[in-house]
């Protein structure tokens, strides 16, 4: 074999040591907590998302790519309450990084640290597909859980890096100042929503719907994780109708080609992905929970509050 | 043949295995899993009434802590076809598939694959996995489906179509199961996962004819050898391009019948190889953003195996196979694609034309599955196959697959 193989092979190795000793790499389940880490971690870190801005996470793959990045990473945070069912435990189970595993210094469970909606009472398939034992996990859609998992973020990044501790705390509450400030606006801008019927198409809004009083009346979903029947969809029409309702919200990976029947009652759908990143305005999870007040304001056609954030795009 | 060589292998195998062993259990304060601790805190903090694990550790013959996942999975199938035979024109339960599976300590886990076919109780697998070696390595030990190309590790209930592809049946009988030891590991050069695995195998053979269960001493010419190397790529965001290198290999391994001491019974003896190599490329392309997804797989596989011809001679055959499959997810519950597949007689001494010859054999089916839930699958596959010097048939069959019990996703690669 030449010997500039050799030389290959030792140039990948030390470039990648290099840059480990430089900077903490992390994984990050999904797009907020990418956001938590690397907001807090500034240039200390090198953050890794497992579940792309706007996708499923029931459909992301375990790929072996995603196993060497966890592997070589020296933390992970991920949601819990099985949110990463679908991908998570065969790459955790396949790693043998003792330190990203459940108890290591690098490992950071935030569902550990919330008070779960919608823990179910009994469990059996005919529930539905998508069941969630420990509880619902779509908890980042409550800016106050917001900050929960922003101080889990926090807590990861001092346990791996504890000289570092008071750069990150500088960061950390500068952040939850601004959350703090923006949680008392979306108070006020969300106080003549409250009440309101919207049907959901998956049960993934329950944590945001919770913290500013909506009603949800209907869900597309008859169960989590099945499609819709024709005669669940025209309970949903009957429900819309009645009750008046001018908002479904759905993420963009549903077919939205079976709902026409509802749109034609006037109701608005809304596409949103339960997690930021999507658009270019809401990459900061900040951003993305405005971005989706803002939306909630426009389809009950109440003005858009002046001034919005600088870089909050008005809703279209 | 049982040469010194090989009985030493074999005991220096065993040794390896014992000392690894041993290693890692003075290993153990370090490798204890600490997750039974944040697994109970978790269910204190998520279920407010649930009582917990006992603190002493010990459990009662009734408790439930510590058993198995079991899963049942019923594999039911209609068939209807021109061909006249078993199990055609017929509604069938074509397996029920017990799996069980738990973690034996830190260091290891294990898990069966029991099947009731019809009267029939086969136990598939039955595997011992020390997945807490060194360097990434794992060590399977037991009755396994062996690590051949990228589909033979799945079982046939589990893959993308309702008959397992011509090829493999043709060279192996089925799926390669072995009874053997198989070490795997994986690495990454870069940003490239690579993973090999080496097995060596004593009983090895899918069903039909090839088959090597014979009871008795084996020598290293009578075992049999697997080998895999493959690597993934990432292709798009959330989407994997594959390939793949296997080998399978027996000096004289498989039995064949002969009158060998002309006391007018025949009897089975081993002396028979069989070299098989197969090149695999897999597209698995999910689009997480709508929910669609594009999986295409081909193989090609090399055959060289003994047989004996009229004058009890031992001859060799070469022979090719192709095969793949294509299928497009429409959405989570619907898909559809096509099978096709190709091989010539792996007994055919004369060679053959490819495609053209009436000594090789072709399979050509188109199937629509939908998934009512992850736990409740429907296909409809409509195939015609062309076996070796048979004319083709077409076959119409339905499958019906449901799960019951624990369920998990995995990473095969």
């Amino acid at each position: 074999m030449p010997n500039s193989f050799y030389i290959f092979l030792l140039w990948l190795f030390s470039a990648s040591t290099l840059e480990a000793q430089e900077r903490l790499e992390i994984v990050a389940t999904i797009p907020d907590l990418g956001y938590f880490v690397s907001t807090i971690g500034g240039e200390h870190v090198k953050v890794q998302v497992l579940v792309p801005p706007g996708n499923d996470p029931h459909s992301i793959l375990p790929k072996a790519s995603l196993l060497l990045k966890l592997s070589r990473a020296d933390g992970l945070i991920l949601m819990g309450l099985d949110y990463e069912h679908a991908f998570l435990p065969p790459l955790l189970e396949k790693t043998r990084k003792v330190s990203i595993r459940p108890g290591g210094v690098g490992y950071m469970n935030v569902g550990e640290r919330i008070v779960p909606l919608e823990i179910p009472g009994s469990l059996d398939r005919s529930q539905g597909a998508d069941l969630h034992p420990r509880g619902n996990p779509h908890y980042n859609l409550d800016p106050e859980n917001g900050r929960i998992m922003a101080l889990a973020a926090y807590d990861l990044l001092v346990a791996l890096a504890p000289e570092r501790k008071p750069e990150f705390e500088k960061r950390f509450l500068a952040w939850d100042a601004e959350a703090k400030r923006r949680i008392v606006k979306w108070k006020t801008w969300m106080e003549p929503l409250r009440g309101k019927p919207i049907v959901t198409y998956h049960r993934s809004w329950s944590y945001f719907v919770e913290r500013y009083g909506l009603n949800v009346v209907a869900e597309v979903e008859a169960k989590p994780g099945l499609a819709p029947s024709a005669k669940h969809l025209l309970k949903v029409k009957k429900i819309i109708r009645e009750q008046k309702v001018e908002m479904l919200l759905m993420e963009p990976w549903y077919n939205e080609q079976r709902l026409r029947s509802l749109v034609d009652d006037g109701v608005k759908v809304v596409k949103l992905a339960t997690t930021s990143g999507l658009r270019e305005s809401e990459e900061e999870y900040l951003d993305y929970i405005e971005y989706l007040i803002l939306q909630m304001r426009d389809a009950y056609a109440l003005p858009v509050p002046s001034p919005p954030e600088e870089g909050v795009r008005k809703p279209s | 043949m049982h040469t010194p060589f090989s009985k030493l292998a074999l005991g220096a195998a065993v040794l390896l295995i014992l000392s690894t062993s041993s290693t890692l259990l003075a290993q153990e304060g370090q490798l204890s899993d600490p997750t039974d601790a944040l697994e109970g805190r978790m269910l204190e903090s998520t279920f407010p009434g649930h009582m917990g694990r006992g603190g002493s550790g010990f459990t009662s013959r009734f408790d439930a802590s510590f058993n198995p996942a079991i899963g049942l999975i019923f594999d039911g199938l209609g068939t209807f076809s021109e061909e006249a035979g078993e199990g055609v024109d017929q509604f069938d339960l074509r397996s029920v598939e017990l799996n069980m599976a738990s973690r034996i300590d830190p260091l290891g886990w294990a898990y069966i694959v029991a099947a009731f076919e019809g009267d029939e109780f086969e136990l598939e697998e039955a595997v011992i996995m020390m997945d807490q070696l060194p360097a990434n390595m794992t060590l399977r030990v037991g009755k396994m489906l062996a690590d051949f190309g990228k589909w033979n590790t799945i079982h046939l209930h589990d893959k993308n179509y309702v008959f397992e592809d011509g090829v493999r049946t043709a060279f192996f009988g089925g799926n390669l199961n072995a009874t053997g030891v198989e070490l795997h590991q994986w690495t990454g050069i870069g940003n490239l996962p690579i993973r090999w695995s080496l097995g060596v195998h004593s009983d090895f053979g899918g069903e039909g004819d090839f088959a090597s269960e014979i009871i008795g001493n084996r020598g290293l010419e009578e075992l049999g050898f697997t080998g895999r190397v493959t690597t993934q790529q990432d292709y798009g965001a959330n989407g994997f391009l594959q390939y793949g290198f296997s080998f399978f290999h027996t000096s004289e391994g498989l039995a064949y019948l002969r009158d060998s001491d002309a006391d007018g019974i025949t009897d089975e003896e081993f002396g028979l190889g069989q070299t098989t190599f197969a090149l695999d490329f897999t597209l698995r392309d999910v689009d997480a953003s709508d929910n669609t997804a594009n999986t295409l797989s081909l193989e090609l596989w090399r055959n060289q195996r003994d047989s004996l011809d009229a004058a009890d001679n031992i001859i060799s055959s070469d022979a090719n196979g192709i095969w793949g499959f294509y299928q497009h997810d429409f959405n989570p519950f619907w898909g559809a694609g096509v099978q096709l597949a190709w091989w010539q007689d792996p007994l055919n001494t004369t060679g053959s034309d490819w495609f053209t010859s009436a000594e090789s054999g072709g399979q050509r089916a188109a199937f629509v599955t939908h998934n009512l839930s992850e736990f409740n699958r429907i296909r409809m596959q409509l195939s015609q196959d062309h076996n070796v010097l048979e004319d083709p048939t077409w076959t119409l069959a339905f499958q019906w697959d449901v799960i019951l019990g624990s369920h998990s996703h995995s990473l095969d690669w």
